[in-house]
């Protein structure tokens, strides 16, 4: 982590592999220590946050 | 009688002699010595507190956080045949989440996991039991997978199922999943069990391939009850 996080520096046309690894890594850390049995639900404030990020590329998922 | 004294002091004035007398034992080399300790008991008690600060994080997580990750499924391997968590009982397994139509990452995690398989079998003589689980089951039939995967390593073993079966699968792993119409990118994670089907570790994209089975290795070693050595045995 660190270096490669963040690289929304090829405004042409990013991948979404490749944005919002961040708030990915969030969401996906709170999905596997969660303890919950819907960890999904749990997550959802990150699961949002990732969704709205993405939306900031034009990615709707 | 002042003959006898060090040609140092011969040398003094009375101003240097005053001084001396008033500072006392305090010296230059008494001051830095006196700071050089001060500054590395700091350095060390400081390094003590963050590494028990450290220990105690990693024993909360050890302790209660054991991740809940893992339980029975029922699903379709590549060949068609049903295979489910008991499949797995005996060996440890590679289990990645991903899908034949993402662009990017699973083909890269993918050879990655192939290169895993190679060095820990070399390293262990342990073959691991590589297992790729669709979040796709809509266009990942067994064929597609089949085909799919074939380019990547003949030991990796693709598994699909009903949208529910993949759900409720990804639901025990921990997979973020959402619905087939929108399927992106982003489900990477390798996860790693032992054979008794516990969960052992999670190995996301920032591991390398050498890494990973460094710590797949290691996991091995502190194994100590047998191993299955083929793979459907």
């Amino acid at each position: 982590m660190g270096a490669d996080v963040k690289t929304p520096s090829t405004p042409a046309k990013p991948k979404p592999c490749c944005v919002c690894t961040d708030e990915k890594a969030k969401r996906d850390e709170c999905m596997l220590f969660s303890n919950a049995s819907n960890p999904q639900e749990e997550c959802a404030d990150l699961v949002t946050k990732y969704k709205l990020c993405m939306k900031g590329y034009g990615f709707e998922i | 009688m002042f003959s006898s004294s060090s040609p140092r002091h011969r040398l003094k004035t009375i101003e240097q002699v005053r001084a001396r007398n008033k500072s006392g034992p305090f010296n230059l080399t008494a001051a830095i010595l006196f700071v050089a300790t001060a500054g590395g008991l700091y350095t060390y008690f400081t390094y003590e507190k963050e590494r028990m600060a450290r220990q105690r994080v990693a024993n909360q997580t050890k302790g209660v956080g054991k991740p809940k990750v893992g339980g029975p499924f029922d699903l379709l391997d590549h060949n068609g045949n049903p295979f489910t968590h008991e499949d797995m009982l005996g060996r440890y397994t590679l289990v990645y989440f991903g899908f034949s139509h993402c662009p990017d990452i699973c083909p890269d995690e993918l050879d990655k996991m192939a290169l895993m398989y190679e060095k820990v079998k070399e390293q262990c003589g342990v073959e691991l039991l590589p297992l790729m689980i669709t979040c796709d089951p809509a266009r990942d039939t067994p064929e597609v997978l089949k085909e799919y995967l074939a380019e990547f390593h003949p030991a990796i073993l693709g598994l699909t199922g009903t949208y529910d079966n993949i759900k409720q699968t990804c639901k025990e792993y921990r997979v973020y999943f959402s619905t087939p119409s929108t399927v992106k990118p982003g489900q990477d994670y390798l996860v790693d069990h032992n054979p008794e089907g516990d969960f052992v570790e999670a190995i996301g994209r920032n591991f390398s391939a050498d890494q990973a089975a460094r710590v797949i290795a290691d996991h091995i070693k502190d194994w100590e009850k047998p191993l299955k050595k083929d793979r459907w045995a």
